[in-house]
Parts: C-alpha cells; structure tokens; sequence
C-alpha cells in the first residue's frame, strides 16, 4: 500500500518529571485513535529538584528509554515525532546540554514547553473531556493540576477561563520540604493548606473560591485516590466525593509513606506523592463549597497530537488559546484599571488593519493573537506610574503570567505596547535591542499598526465609527465617519505614518467623513 | 488406533501408591514452594473431621511432588493397556523414562538439597524434605518396578508376538554374531574410549543421563596400571584388580537390528560392547562388566542481574552438566565388588541407588517406537486438516480475520494456520511489523524461518526468546543468535520472570489506518510438539486485543511500565488477583442463589492460594469441574471440603496441553483461555497470557470443546477422595474418546465445506487446499 494512501501516524513524546511518556496515534474516521502508549520511569525531577541538574546516569535512563521508544516508532511507520518538556526539563541548569546531548544521541528534537502552554493544554484537554461528557459545569468552576513540579490553579466562567495562576512547588518539590517540614509536625496537611491560602491571597482569588460548587482536579494521583476511594472511572472521569477524599486523608495522615505503600500495596514514591497531592487537593477544595471532585482525563499529549494529526483541531486548540488569553488578559486590564472600551475600540481597529495588510506582513495568526494581547493591556502601566506608564506598562506586560500566553508572546506584547504616537522602536531601545532578531522584525511590523490604531483614539472617545480598512494605491487608507473634533487624533495618527510607511513599505492615510448627512 | 471406544470400559485403578509416569518436562520446572501453609493433616481430614480455613487447620493439600509420580503412574498405564498399540505402548513407556529423568534432574534434585542442607521447614502439605525423599524414593522404587514388569512381562512378549524381539549376543547365531562384531569393528570400536580408573586417573566425569558399562579387570600389564596395595603379609599381588568405564556412545542409536528369521531383530548396543569388551582390554581379564547410568541435578543458577544474560545461561548450561548426582541406576545381578565401588566413587545417598531390570534407560524405546515397516502397530496416522474450518474460503489471512475472531483446534487442525500467518506477514508488503514471544521452538522450525526472512524483507520484527526455557536453553540461544544475524530485534526476557506466554501481534498498515492482528494461544510456537500436544490458538484483530499486545511486547522489552490491560489476564501483573477475584464471585453467585459453576483445565493445579478458594467455593455450593492433566494438590471429593469438586486427567495419544477457564458467572458465562497453569510459578513468577473468547461463535465452540473434554469416558481418569485415579465407568453411555472425538469433528466441518463448495456454483474465494501434508 503506498504510503500517502495510509493515514497519517503521529508520536507524542512527553518528558515528565518522573517518566517519560509516548503516544502514537492515527486518524480513523476522522477522530484521534491511539495506537501504542508506553511510559518509562524517568527520574528528571528528583535531580533537578534536588541538586537544579540533570544528572549523567539520568540522561542516560531518558536517551534509554528514547532509544526504546524509537524502535516503538519505527514499527509503525510513523510521519510524525512531536517530543516536549515541561518542568524538570525546564527547570534544569544544564537543559541545553542535556537537549544537545539526547539530539546527537537520537535525533530527537526536544521542545521545551512553558509552563503556561503547559497549563493551558492541559485545562483544553479537561475542558473538551467535560464537554464531551456533558460535564462542563455552566457556572463559575476551580480547575487544578497537581503535577510534580508546580500547582496550576484556574477560573471559569461557565464559557472560558478568565484567570489563572500558577504555584511553582508541585508534589515533588512538597515531597523534599515534608521530609525536613515532617521532623517538626505529624499534621502536613495544615503547612499545605497555609501555603495555598497565601498564594491565592496575593491574586484576592481566595474571594473568587468562596461561592464555587464545582472543582475540577486532575494529576498523576488522581486515579490512585479514585481507586482507593473506591470510585471508578466512568464517563470519561471520575467523580470523587470530597468526603471519602478527606477519608482517606484522615487515614493516611498519621502514616509513614513506608506504611501506606504495605498497606495499599504501592511503591513507598506513589505513597508518598498520594499525601502530598491529597494534602494539596483538599487545601484547594476547603476554599469552595464542592462537594464532589470531576476528575476528566486530561492528557496534554492528546491533545499535542491532536492537533498535529487533525487540522481542526489545531484550529480548535487556537481558537481556545485566544480565547483563554484575552479573557485572561482582560481580567488582568480589569485588575489594573485599564478602560476597557478604548482596549476593544483600537484592538478592533488593529485587527482590521493587520487583516488588510495580511499580503505585505507576512505574520501569523499567533502574532495577530499577541497584537490583540497588546491592545487589551497596553495601559497597564497607568495604574503603576502615570509619568513612565509605558515603560511600567511593558514591565507589567511582560512580567504577568498569562494561561496559554509563552514568555516570547507577552515580552512581544509588551514591547508593542511599549510605544505610542511619541515613541518609536528602534536599536537604541535596549528592550527592543535585546529582542531576538527575527521577533524584532515582528515587533515593528505589530508595533506599527498598534500604534496607527492607537492614536486613532488618542483622547480614549472613540469618535470615529463605521470605519473601514482598505488598500488604495499602495497606501493603507483608514476611513470612518464622526462630527466631532479629530484634531488630536490626526496629529497623533500623522506622528505614526512614517514609521508605518518604512515598516511596510506602504503609504497610511485617514479619510474622515462627517457623519451629519 | 484400535478402537477406543471398546477400551477401559472394565474399572481399572491406579492408586497413589501404585506409580507409573507420562510425558511434559513443563511440570517439572518450579521451585519448591515455600512452607506457606502449616502442617495439613489430610488424613484426619478425609478421616471426616470437619475441616476449617483457619490459619490452624487448613485445608487439604497433596503434595505436588508425589502427585507428579502418581500422573507418570497414569502414563505408564498406557503402556501397560494392552489395546494400544504396542509400538505406541512402548513410546509410552519411553515417556515414563525421560519423564522421570527429568523429575530426577529437577524436583528430586531440589528435594535432595534441601535434604543436604539440613533443612527442615515442612511444605504446604506437611512434610519436610526428609520425609518427602524418603516417600519420593519408595514412590520411585516401585513405580520403576512396574516399569520393568510393564516391559518384560507384557510388552516384550507382545512384540514378540508381532515378530520384534530383542535378543541378547549369548542366544544369538553364528550369522548375528558375525554381524555384530562387523558392526563392532567398524561403527564401535573407533568411537569408544574405555578410561581407567587408578589413583593417578581418577574417577571419569560422566555425562548426565549417560549409559556407561564398569569394567573390573584382572590387570596383567603393570605398565597399565600401577601396582598397589598389599596383603597382610606385605607382599606385592601378582595381578592388582581394577576398574575401568566405558561409555555407550550417545550418538548411536541404542538399539540394532540385526538379521533374524522374521521379522525384526535387534540387540542394545551395550549387549555387543560388553560381548566384544576384552578387545579394549586385550591382555587384561575382565572379571565383570556393569552397565549403570548416572542422573545429574540439572536446575540452573542463573545470576539475571549478570550484564550479559545470554553469556550467563552458556555458563550455566556448562555448571549443569556437572551437577551433583541425584541418582544411580543400576542392573540387577550388578557385579558387588563394581556396585561398591561406583557407590564410594559417586556419592550417592542410599536411597538414590535404583536397582533395575535390563535395559537402563527405558528412554530408547521413545525412538524404538518409531521403527519402520510397522505402521500397523501404530496409532493410525493422524492427519490435521487443513486448511481449519475457519479459515476455509480465505487465501489472504488477514482478511479472514478481519471479518471475524478465528479459532483453531490443534493438533486436530493443521498449526499450517499459524505458520501461515506468519509467512503471510513476512512477506506482506503492508505489514510494518511482526512481535513474537519463543519459548520452545523446533528443530526447523518454520517460524524461525518466517521471521528471518520478514526481517530480510525489511519488517520490524521483534523477537523475545526466553532463553530460561528449561532443557531448551541451548537451542534458544542458537535460534536467538540466527535471529539477530538476520536482523531481528531479539530480546531475552525480564529479570526474574520467565515469559510463557505465546503471543504474536502483526502490525498492518491498512487503507484506514494500522490494523494489529494477533494469535493468541495455549501452546508453543512448536510445529514438532503442535502435531502431538492439543492447544487451542485464536486470531483476532480487535482493538484493544491489539493495544493490550503492544502493551505487552512494550513491558518485554523494557520499553515501558506494564501498561492497564482492558481485555487480557497477564501475569504477574493482575493475573492472580482476576483468577482469585473470578473464583470469588462464582462464590458469591452461588450463596445468591445465582447460576455458578467453574470448569477449569489445566497442566497443573498446585497453587494454595486459589486451591483454597475452589475449596471455598465447593462449600457454597458452586459446582466445580477441573481437567487437570497432571499434578493436582486439590484433593476432591471430601466431605464438607470439595465434595462439589470433581478432578479428572485426561491422559491418551495426545498430550493434553490446552488451557481453559470457564465461568458460570450468573448464569452469563464467560470463557478464557491461555498459556498459564495454577501454579505459583505462573501466577507469580512468569509472564503468562489468558485471554477472554468474546466472539459468540468462538464462545459456543470453547464451550462445547470442554464440554467434549468433560465427557471422556475412554480417557479420563476420576481422582477420589484418597487420591487414587480411577477410570470412569461408561454406565451404560457411549464410550467417549474425546481426542477421537475432535478428530472426528474436524474431518466432518472440513468435508462438510468441501461438499459445499462443490455443490455451490459460485467459485470460493480461494479454492483450499485439499492436500494435508502434516501428519502425526
């Protein structure tokens, strides 16, 4: 059978903190069939959370276990080979060494996934289980991720997540502070719960769990909690009734791991990460009013591979990724007083324009997506310095964490905030100087229309309506309508159209007409 | 085959005490159980006590070891069965011979170090390993007993009767004599080295299971044999007494025929050595000559953790060639100066000096059974047909599998099937990849050949051969090696597990996508032993058989954790806790008063733990019916313990080797089958496979095999309550031979398919092959 006749064969590879994992998947009838999983233990956190290193014999096991894994892939002729990290990866001193040395050694490519992507892939793959079981609650629902390496914790609105924030000390990293922590205290729990309680106080999202029902956890340990709780998996997820959670809590608390792994016959490292993630869980349920903990499959490597085998569900995971961010990003603007109505008034104008100069910029959608991020939070810096808002702007921009946002696309948001009609970005800049190269070309092009758009609603009015973006003879024309004052608003926009036109090349003009007949 | 169905329908007993063997070296590979279990008094037990699952009292349990005996004791009354064929009477009794060889080898060997470290912790039958020796070594006396009457008291003079006799070189003719020392001169004497034994040449290494002839000797040359001890009177003897060893080379075969009246006419090979001896010693006199053979402990230490397993199992193999041995044969009427002399020379307990008839090793007559131009005194030839009723009509395999689950009885129908699927794999262009688990393989075997040359033809193709398979080591370890030269992935197994399971998965790439075929089956991937062993192998390409298989291979090869089977029973990872939870819920159905019952077959039933839950059950009332080929530890039958059980062992020209578990459970049964026993060893010490029969169809014909099974009459041996085996009474029913019986239903769906197809106007997709090469 010839090749190009067959479906397409995928391979995920995810490097976790404790094992490394590998699907291989195909498309049959048009959904997502998984072939092949394999999970070998791969022990990254323990060194890295230990010493902040991978270790030699460490890179050994994982080039190993990815030796393994290619004779997996050779056997099905697979297309495809997506390989990623998360934390311990990330976390590491020596990340590129170990990348370079697994590269030479297997030809694998290792992305290294942020922790927001991270995030974000795994809340996509939670919702789209509870939707396709008709779980989604339609209310306002905590959603969690116990991993080895950080606690994520979210908000949503019964339509979209509108904030998140992440913990950076997952179970492992708990595991090494309960070994010193335990010497002193039998009662862990509380040292949990007090932490929790302080990170959720700096977001005043302790406020937003008060009058939550439902919660949505997931995590390695989640399916050993179920089965000890007696609860199965049905549905797509388990539901786990917060009762039997602290059940067995009260019952394991005063236990050393060495005696839970007898009693329930698992390995002392699952006893062990089983307390300290229960402990985490019902921290996080005690701020809610829940009852029950959904517990949905929720494999970022479903839908990592998804989205290479099927093109829609890449469009889906994109749409959701906006989604997320500007709602995100939208509660972040409220949190700093941003007007809301100017954000959406020069986004919906950027927007426009980078969808008519779609043939000159050559930028993606993800970039279109970054411009929006820039609209939504560009005036940020208000609330921190109304002298220096743009350089507190861009610090605020880029240092916020936002779910299904990289550190590249906020540090790109943020740079195109940077400026206004007065402000405009070139090498002297040493923000913009210590932009990779190919992100400053990004940067202007974004930064050129942002800035257009902007001073088109210099006095934050919105005094031009029915406006339209077209290209008239090699120049981008702007045109609305408005029977007031434009002055400004000219004044700034000409400020901005010698950069625009060196950026693309194109010519700007505005074309206002009255709107009295 | 005569008629079967005119046989044993007269009450024929076996008891415990009364031992005779048959074949399967797969009983024999376990470790001795620890002491699990306290002291078990199954006599005051069968003496009507009421027995208690307390930790205290505990239930029954026979001990494995003299239930091993007791099923050799079951083979050798096939030998003794005077309406089988002779000549198939004598591979039985050849079978009793390598069997207990093997039992030596193994299980006695076991016992005897135990016995000689002192140890003293008693079994989960009760018994130290004193007390078992001492018993095994009674058991063992007797039963051999019985093998030398079986021969010289009913098979011998039955042969002669059909014109076979052996005779020895002093009843033989000026004509025979000349033809043996022909042979002597020109096939013996250049192979056969005789080693002297003084104190500067000591006492030869001897092979395991080696035939040997001691010479004593008068020596006349000093230049040979240096002079030593005194008499009283201190003067140097003339002529020194000595001791020489000559062995039967192992590579001839042991019997001769040489030129008779009629018929046929053989002489043991040790008969014209001994008759033609003085020409090694010439000079010499030879005062006696004494065959005796010599059975080594032949278990492997083997380090798993060592770098490079394949290189410790080849050390291994070489250390079990010189193990400790375990027991000495001897002739009756052996010469008692030579008799001493190997017994201070050997170091053997007393207990393991076996005095028997001629000849030693009663193995020759396995081979001896297939001597030529004697068909007739020979089961008939069983011809398995082929191709099987399922996949009748299909050229391409893997279609026939695509449009339904596929069964095939073997050796009733040809494993062909198997090979073919295989081959057709190799050389499918669509087919990615080929997995498969090797754990007996034959001489030529044709899978080997398949998978080499899917390999050549650029297939992934992974092979794990367990090179632990005991007695097969070597030649695994040469398949392995020809495999990997071919290119082929092979690994060797996990530490500590030996991997039993038989299992090969076919990765296809199809027009929708991968498609994984599998065979799953009950016997190895062996065309020799699947033409004499009857196994039950099924094809499917569902799903989650499929990723439960890659799931599998994945673990074997290190690749990845066990992964959660949806479908498939695997040891060690759940299969105990399925088997144990199945039992249990037949349990619970039966105190609801729900439908229940279990109907299992297998090789083996030894393990306590799920003994003691079939005991649970039979006290709920869940009837019980277990096929149980060889050693069984369960004791049926006794009161307020097992009286819902019964046992019995299906011993007959074919080696019953299939698997089958069956369910009642709540009146939807449910029927698995696989690779695994009821023994510790495979519960919880080897990979093993059980899987479901989920396709209707399959279902009602599983159903109705062990249904058939049950049924024997002809067969079937009833263990009692006393542990005594005793043919069923046909009361009035038709005999029923249930390997004939399958026999006969294959023919019939196979002529019944041909007929249609003659009759149909419409052409089949592939005309079948009409042609069964394969025969028994």
């Amino acid at each position: 059978m010839k090749a190009n006749r067959c479906p397409k064969v995928a391979a995920l590879i995810d490097i976790g903190s404790s094992e490394t994992r590998m699907q291989i998947a195909q498309v049959r009838k048009g959904k997502m069939d998984r072939i092949e999983a394999l999970s070998y233990p791969v022990a990254l956190g323990r060194d890295v959370y230990a010493t902040g290193r991978v270790s030699q014999t460490t890179v050994r096991e994982l080039i190993k276990a990815l030796e393994g894994f290619l004779n997996v892939i050779r056997e099905y002729a697979v297309s495809d080979v997506t390989a990623v990290t998360t934390t311990a990866l990330r976390r590491a001193k020596n990340r590129d060494l170990v990348l370079d040395q697994v590269k030479i050694r297997t030809g694998i490519d290792i992305r290294v996934l942020e922790d927001n992507e991270e995030k974000s892939l795994i809340y996509y793959e939670m919702i789209r289980t509870l939707r396709e079981s008709s779980a989604l609650p339609d209310e306002t629902t905590l959603f969690s991720f116990v991993g080895s390496g950080s606690v994520g914790i979210a908000f949503y609105n019964g339509r979209t997540m509108y904030d998140s924030m992440t913990v950076p000390t997952g179970a492992l990293q708990l595991g090494e502070m309960f070994r010193s922590i335990q010497q002193t205290t039998d009662d862990f729990g509380h040292v949990i719960a007090d932490y929790i309680h302080s990170m959720l106080t700096y977001d005043n999202l302790e406020v937003d769990c008060r009058n939550i029902r439902h919660v949505v956890f997931t995590g390695s340990m989640i399916s050993v909690i179920a089965a000890m709780t007696d609860c199965p998996f049905t549905g797509g997820m388990y539901r786990i009734p917060v009762e039997k959670m602290r059940a067995l809590y009260d019952e394991i608390r005063a236990q050393r791991p060495e005696s839970i792994a007898i009693r329930y016959k698992v390995s002392i490292r699952i006893a062990e990460m089983l307390y300290l993630s229960l402990a985490l869980y019902l921290s996080l349920v005690s701020f809610t009013q829940a009852d029950t903990v959904l517990s949905p499959r929720s494999d970022m490597s479903d839908c990592l591979i998804r989205s290479v085998l099927i093109p829609a569900e890449l469009a889906a995971y994109r749409d959701y990724l906006l989604d997320i961010v500007l709602s995100c990003a939208a509660t972040t603007a409220d949190f700093y007083h941003c007007n809301k109505a100017h954000s959406e008034y020069i986004r919906d104008i950027s927007l426009k324009m980078f969808d008519r100069l779609s043939s000159q910029h050559s930028l993606s959608q993800r970039d279109r997506a970054v411009l929006e991020l820039a609209c939504v939070l560009h005036e940020c810096g208000h609330a921190v310095s109304a002298r220096h808002h743009l350089q507190s702007g861009y610090d605020v921009i880029r240092h916020t964490d936002l779910i299904g946002a990289t550190k590249g696309d906020m540090l790109l948001a943020a740079t195109i905030a940077r400026y206004n009609e007065l402000e405009e970005p070139d090498l002297s800049d040493p923000e913009f100087e210590s932009l990779p190269e190919d992100s400053r070309t990004r940067a202007a092009k974004l930064t050129a229309i942002f800035r257009a758009a902007n001073a088109l609603d210099n006095t934050h009015t919105e005094k031009l309506s029915d406006i339209t973006v077209r290209m008239r003879e090699e120049t981008l024309e702007i045109a609305g309508r408005t029977n007031e004052n434009m002055y400004l608003e000219r004044y700034a926009f000409e400020q901005c159209a010698a950069y625009f036109t060196d950026v693309f090349g194109t010519g700007i003009r505005l074309r206002v007409r009255s709107a009295l007949k | 085959m005569p008629d079967d169905r005119k046989k044993k329908d007269k009450k024929k007993v076996t008891t415990s005490k009364e031992n005779t063997p048959y074949t399967s070296m797969e009983n024999l590979n376990e470790s001795i159980p620890g002491a699990a279990f306290p002291t078990v008094k199954t006599d005051v037990i069968a003496a009507g006590v009421k027995p208690l699952s307390q930790p205290e009292n505990p239930y029954p349990y026979y001990n494995r070891e003299l239930s091993w005996v007791d099923f050799d004791a079951r083979v050798l009354d096939e030998a003794y069965e005077t309406e089988n064929p002779v000549l198939e009477r004598c591979r039985f009794l050849g079978i009793t011979g390598s069997n207990l060889d093997e039992f030596f080898m193994v299980r006695v060997a076991g016992v005897q170090v135990q016995v000689d470290h002192k140890y003293s912790k008693r079994d989960v039958s009760g018994l130290t390993p004193e007390q078992l020796y001492k018993m095994l070594s009674d058991k063992i006396h007797d039963f051999s007993e019985k093998q030398y009457s079986c021969l010289r008291r009913s098979i011998l003079p039955t042969l002669r009767h059909e014109g076979i006799e052996f005779i020895r070189p002093d009843k033989m003719n000026e004509q025979q004599l000349s033809f043996i020392r022909s042979y002597f001169d020109k096939v013996l004497f250049p192979v056969l080295t005789p080693l002297a034994i003084d104190s500067s040449r000591p006492f030869p290494f001897l092979a395991n299971k080696s035939l040997n002839i001691c010479v004593r000797l008068k020596v006349t040359d000093p230049a040979d044999y240096e002079r030593k001890g005194k008499d009283k009177k201190g003067k140097g003897k003339e002529r020194q007494e000595a001791f020489a060893v000559v062995q039967v080379p192992g590579i001839l075969q042991r019997f001769l025929e040489i030129p008779g009246e009629a018929g046929h006419t053989f002489c043991l090979l040790e008969d014209i050595i001994i008759r033609f001896m003085d020409r090694l010693f010439e000079g010499n006199e030879i005062l006696s000559c004494s065959p005796f053979r010599l059975t080594r402990n032949s278990d492997l230490e083997i380090d798993e953790d060592s770098e490079d397993l394949l290189i410790e199992i080849r050390e291994s193999i070489k250390k079990r060639k010189r193990g400790k041995p375990v027991r000495l044969e001897l002739m009756s009427g052996c010469d008692p100066a030579t008799a001493k002399f190997l017994t201070g020379q050997l170091d053997v307990h007393k207990e393991a000096i076996y005095v028997e008839n001629s000849p030693l090793d009663l193995t020759l007559f396995s081979k001896f059974a297939n001597i030529e131009g004697e068909d007739r005194l020979r089961y008939p030839k069983l011809t398995p047909v082929n191709p099987p009723a399922d996949f009748w009509g299909y050229s391409d395999i893997f279609q026939a599998i695509r449009d339904k689950d596929r069964m095939v009885h073997h050796p009733y129908e040809s494993f062909d099937s198997v090979v073919s699927f295989v081959r057709q794999a190799a050389d499918d262009p669509d087919v990615l990849a080929i997995k498969e688990t090797l754990y007996r393989v034959s001489g030529h075997s044709p899978i080997i050949a398949a998978l080499i040359r899917a390999a050549e033809n650029g297939k992934q193709v992974t092979v794990l051969v367990e090179l632990k398979a005991r007695f097969d080591e070597e030649n695994n370890i040469n398949w392995a090696l020809k495999l990997e030269h071919a290119g082929c992935h092979v690994i060797y197994g996990l530490v500590g597990l030996k991997t039993h399971c038989k299992i090969t998965l076919v990765v296809r790439q199809e027009e929708d996508g991968i498609r994984r075929y599998l065979h799953m089956g009950t016997g190895n991937y062996n065309d020799s032993t699947a033409k004499l062993y009857t196994d039950i192998g099924m094809f499917t390409c569902r799903e989650p058989f499929g990723a439960d298989a890659s799931g599998l291979f994945n673990f074997l090869s290190g690749y990845s954790r066990p992964p959660i089977f949806s479908e498939m029973i695997v040891a060690p990872h759940g299969m105990r806790d399925t088997f144990e939870a199945l039992i249990r819920h037949e349990t619970d159905n039966a105190k609801k008063g729900l439908p229940s019952g279990i109907t299992a077959k297998v090789n083996s039933l030894v393990d306590p733990q799920i003994i003691n839950l079939l005991y649970d059950a039979s006290r709920a009332g869940v009837r019980i019916r277990l096929i149980v080929r060889g050693i069984c530890c369960l004791i049926p039958g006794l009161s307020g313990v097992s009286e819902n059980i019964t046992v019995i062992s299906i011993v007959g020209q074919l080696l019953e080797h299939s698997r089958i578990f069956r369910f009642e459970n709540g009146g939807n049964p449910r029927i698995f089958m696989g690779s695994a026993d009821w023994m510790p060893r495979n519960l919880d010490r080897r990979v093993e496979l059980v899987f479901p029969i989920l396709d209707e169809d399959l279902k009602k014909r599983a159903f109705a095999i062990l249904d058939m099974i049950w049924s024997d009459n002809v067969n079937a041996r009833q263990m009692m309550s006393n542990k005594e085996y005793v043919h069923i009474e046909h009361r009035g029913r038709p005999a029923v031979n249930s390997q004939q019986e399958f026999i006969h239903i294959a023919r019939e769906k196979f002529e019944e398919r041909q007929a249609a197809q003659m009759a149909s106007p419409a052409h089949p997709k592939e005309s079948p092959r009409s042609a069964e090469e394969d025969e028994i």
